[in-house]
């Protein structure tokens, strides 16, 4: 009986030791220096101590999984951009002005989701003069084509027009394409 | 016998009437301001021929799609650039300044098959392939 009783007080204390021990890892790498001997190296990693778990105080909405922020061949994903556009000053009546808003901001709202999508071309030229940078131009490019785009809402305040919109990726069809 | 099944088929004809177009939309605009636009429409001098795909439909009281285009740009030019739009910006910054900024917005050039029934206009895009064209 006493024998029994030793050996399992044994195993208790070997898997106890197992699990507060890390197993030591062994790196292997080559030193070039001594002509490509092969060095072995033992890392122990200690394992991270585990203390009270506290709930986090979420500051901001989590967001719904990262499946939504990146495209992946099997999620889709929605890019929403607000456009801005304001009225010309020679108009003839306020109900122009607010067309022509509504018509700029579209455009700015396409060049917003071209950004997004396909990238913008940036070209920077500094122009140095007796050892000053006497000119500095950034010149900025995009050039997209985007299918169905769909308006979500539109607004007008003191002369401004936002007119929201959004478009939707299919990562089936899409990411092959804009991985490349 | 016969005069009523001429004017059936009259009135039909009359009802359901569908045109075919070329459509094209411009639009640039300026540091945020809408220089200019363009919309252009031409009716198709040969038959179109491929399937017909509906694209969108409105409420009009014209007779015309061309009258019906002048009156309801706005809506048309959604309805094209819903579609398909290529956009195009260039802007320019110097000395850390935004300079000038200007957007083309354009469609590419759309075959559509124009119905007007009963005071409703349905625009339908015609997919045009390489050999029906």
């Amino acid at each position: 009986m006493k024998k029994w009783s030793l050996l399992a007080l044994t195993l208790v204390s070997t898997a106890l030791m197992a699990e507060t021990c890390p197993t030591p890892q062994v790196e292997k790498c080559q030193d070039s220096e001594n002509g490509g001997a092969v060095k072995e190296r033992t890392i122990v990693a200690p394992k991270a101590a585990i203390g009270k778990v506290e709930p986090i105080q979420a500051t901001e909405p989590a967001k719904a999984g990262c499946d939504t922020c990146t495209l992946s061949q099997n999620n889709t994903i929605h890019f929403q951009v607000v456009g801005q556009g304001v009225a010309p000053v020679n108009t003839v009546s306020p109900a122009q002005a607010m067309a022509l808003a509504k018509r700029a901001a579209i455009a700015d709202a396409y060049r917003q989701l071209g950004e997004k999508i396909c990238g913008v071309r940036v070209e920077g030229r500094d122009l140095i003069r007796n050892m000053m940078i006497s000119r500095s131009t950034v010149r900025t490019q995009i050039d997209a084509m985007i299918k169905n785009a769909k308006i979500l809402d539109t607004k007008f305040k003191d002369g401004l027009c936002e007119v929201e919109m959004e478009v939707t990726l299919n990562g089936k069809e899409w990411y092959a394409r804009l991985s490349r | 016998m016969v005069r009523p099944a001429l004017t059936l088929t009259l009135l039909l004809a009359a009802a359901v009437s569908a045109d075919e177009y070329y459509i094209y939309y411009s639009l640039t605009s300026r540091d945020l301001i809408a220089v200019e636009e363009s919309l252009k429409i031409s009716r198709a001098m040969t038959p179109l021929r491929g399937a017909a795909e509906p694209l969108c439909s409105f409420e009009t009281d014209e007779e015309s799609f061309t009258s019906f285009a002048a009156k309801n740009r706005m809506k048309l030019a959604e309805c094209l650039l819903e579609n398909s739009a290529s956009i195009r910006s260039y802007s320019l910054f110097s000395s850390m300044t935004s300079q000038k900024k200007i957007d083309i917005l354009t469609t590419p050039v759309l075959p559509v098959q124009v119905e007007f029934n009963d005071g409703l206009v349905t625009i339908k895009k015609i997919q045009q392939t390489d050999s029906n064209r």
